[in-house]
């Protein structure tokens, strides 16, 4: 009884005694497993039984109700992000979203859509290719943030959308390294969108099964570790005002670092946190643990730098 | 576009209505699931309005409900009770279950009864918690081997495997402490 086979038979079994409540003749239709399926069809009886009382509730689920809709009242008066995707550049996609519903009533305008559709098809593709190696300042950079947060709003499961996201992450710190070689100054909205794309990654990881959560923190902890080792390397050798600039993006890399390690000592209490939508209660359960990781992030930078440079130092 | 897709699109936008919809028709479900789980009524009340608080602060996120909006809620069910657990550092106490005594017919049957049932329910406290929930989710909720592998983000074979365990371990229990 240990093999795919007979699994998979007792739970085509179960699933005709489910239908038909007849075990006798299941039984029959396979004579020699009989006697090793019975007593789980037996088990499997009971357990239905057991299973079938259910009590109504005391209050009848009134106080879940009530309490239920005026979170949701709450919600619509705060009404800030309308979903996890990255607030800033959310609107029009989501308003795009809704273009096949109003197409299907609306001939002119579905023909007016297909007149520059067709006008502008075949700069699209190249438009796109060309946008991916845009910065920020560049007349096509929008449109490198639009394809982002279309692959982060249709990625099939949170792990999925966790790893684009950290790509997405990796990729600003690109964009950071050519800005500096370029002399070029970093915007402030950098910092805004690694914060929203850890935020991503993490809450996306909080959704992920449990078996997954824990492989993903370790591989967004991982993450930034890097993030953080490579914007402190760069710091060591960009002028002063470069260096302030990065200060904040190095600062933030810090963080979420720390947020990272927080949530990979305690991914219940992180899952718990983030499925709630209060990522602060993993700050406050868990206080000793970040400062304590401040500590790892200076220590694995020294170790880093000191391989890099072959520093010695003094133990 | 199916009703409940429209349902849900209203909730997204917090609208009251849809949100008071969704919860008459799934809240009995989540209720029902939570109190197999953990055999204490009010707590699989209170659960159940945690519940859709939850979906509530992640209903933005159509990723996580656009297969299947009540296998979704079974997992966050799922997620809230596993929490409730760790909180508490123990497994509910094994009290004769009053409920199901009064339930049942025949006094002394229903006691006979009532016993076997709390042996079961000890034999399945001594499960994984995968393996409690695959059997809840199939014997309790009457759920397909598929809808259990959606819900439990698992492959069919897995599941088939699991409840194979499950039941053979639920058994060997329940009948080694009969012997």
């Amino acid at each position: 009884m240990k093999t795919a086979k007979t699994q998979n038979m007792l739970a085509e079994q179960l699933d005709s005694w489910q239908a038909s409540g007849d075990m006798d003749t299941i039984l029959q239709q396979h004579p020699d497993a009989a006697e090793d399926v019975r007593p789980l069809l037996e088990t499997a009886a009971q357990l239905s039984r057991y299973y079938a009382v259910v009590p109504e509730p005391p209050n009848d689920l009134r106080a879940g109700r009530d309490i239920v809709l005026r979170a949701a009242e709450e919600k619509r008066a705060q009404r800030h992000p309308t979903s996890s995707v990255p607030s800033s550049r959310k609107g029009w996609l989501s308003d795009l979203r809704q273009l096949p519903t109003l197409l299907r009533h609306n001939w002119r305008l579905l023909g007016a859509v297909l007149a520059i559709l067709l006008l502008f098809l075949p700069l699209s593709v190249p438009v796109a290719r060309a946008a991916d190696n845009s910065i920020p300042g560049d007349l096509l950079y929008p449109i490198k943030m639009a394809e982002e947060d279309y692959r982060l709003a249709n990625a099939e499961r949170p792990e999925i959308r966790a790893i684009l996201a950290l790509t997405f992450v990796n990729e600003r710190i690109e964009e950071v390294r050519t800005l500096v070689r370029n002399d070029q100054r970093i915007p402030d909205t950098m910092n805004n969108r690694i914060y929203q794309l850890t935020y991503y990654a993490l809450e996306s990881t909080a959704w992920s099964t449990e078996a997954v959560t824990p492989i993903m923190l370790e591989y967004i902890l991982w993450q930034y570790n890097t993030y953080v080792q490579e914007l402190a390397y760069l710091k060591l050798h960009v002028d002063e005002k470069h260096q302030q600039q990065l200060n904040q993006v190095y600062s933030l890399c810090v963080n979420q670092y720390q947020m990272a390690r927080l949530a990979r000592n305690s991914p219940d209490k992180f899952r718990a946190a983030y499925q709630a939508g209060k990522p602060e209660r993993l700050i406050v359960t868990e206080r000793g643990l970040l400062q304590s990781s401040a500590g790892d992030v200076a220590r694995a930078y020294v170790a880093w730098l000191t391989e890099k440079q072959s520093i010695r130092v003094r133990d | 576009m199916t009703s409940e897709y429209a349902l849900l699109k209203r909730a997204q936008a917090y609208d009251k209505q849809a949100i008071g919809e969704l919860y008459d028709q799934y809240a009995p479900l989540i209720y029902a699931y939570l109190y197999r789980r953990l055999r204490d009524a009010q707590l699989a009340e209170d659960l159940t309005g945690d519940v859709f608080v939850r979906v509530l602060q992640a209903i933005q996120s159509e990723q996580f409900w656009e297969r299947s909006f009540r296998a979704w809620l079974y997992r966050i069910a799922h997620n809230l009770m596993v929490d409730y657990f760790r909180r508490q550092q123990d497994v509910p106490p094994l009290s004769l279950d009053e409920q199901l005594v009064a339930d049942l017919a025949s006094p002394v049957s229903a006691q006979a009864e009532a016993l076997s049932y709390q042996q079961l329910r000890s034999a399945i406290s001594q499960l994984t918690l995968d393996q409690q929930q695959v059997l809840a989710l199939r014997f309790g909720e009457q759920l397909l081997t598929r809808e259990v592998a959606d819900i439990m983000g698992k492959s069919v074979g897995a599941i088939e495997a699991l409840q194979h365990r499950a039941l053979t371990k639920l058994r060997d229990i329940v009948h080694g402490e009969e012997e």
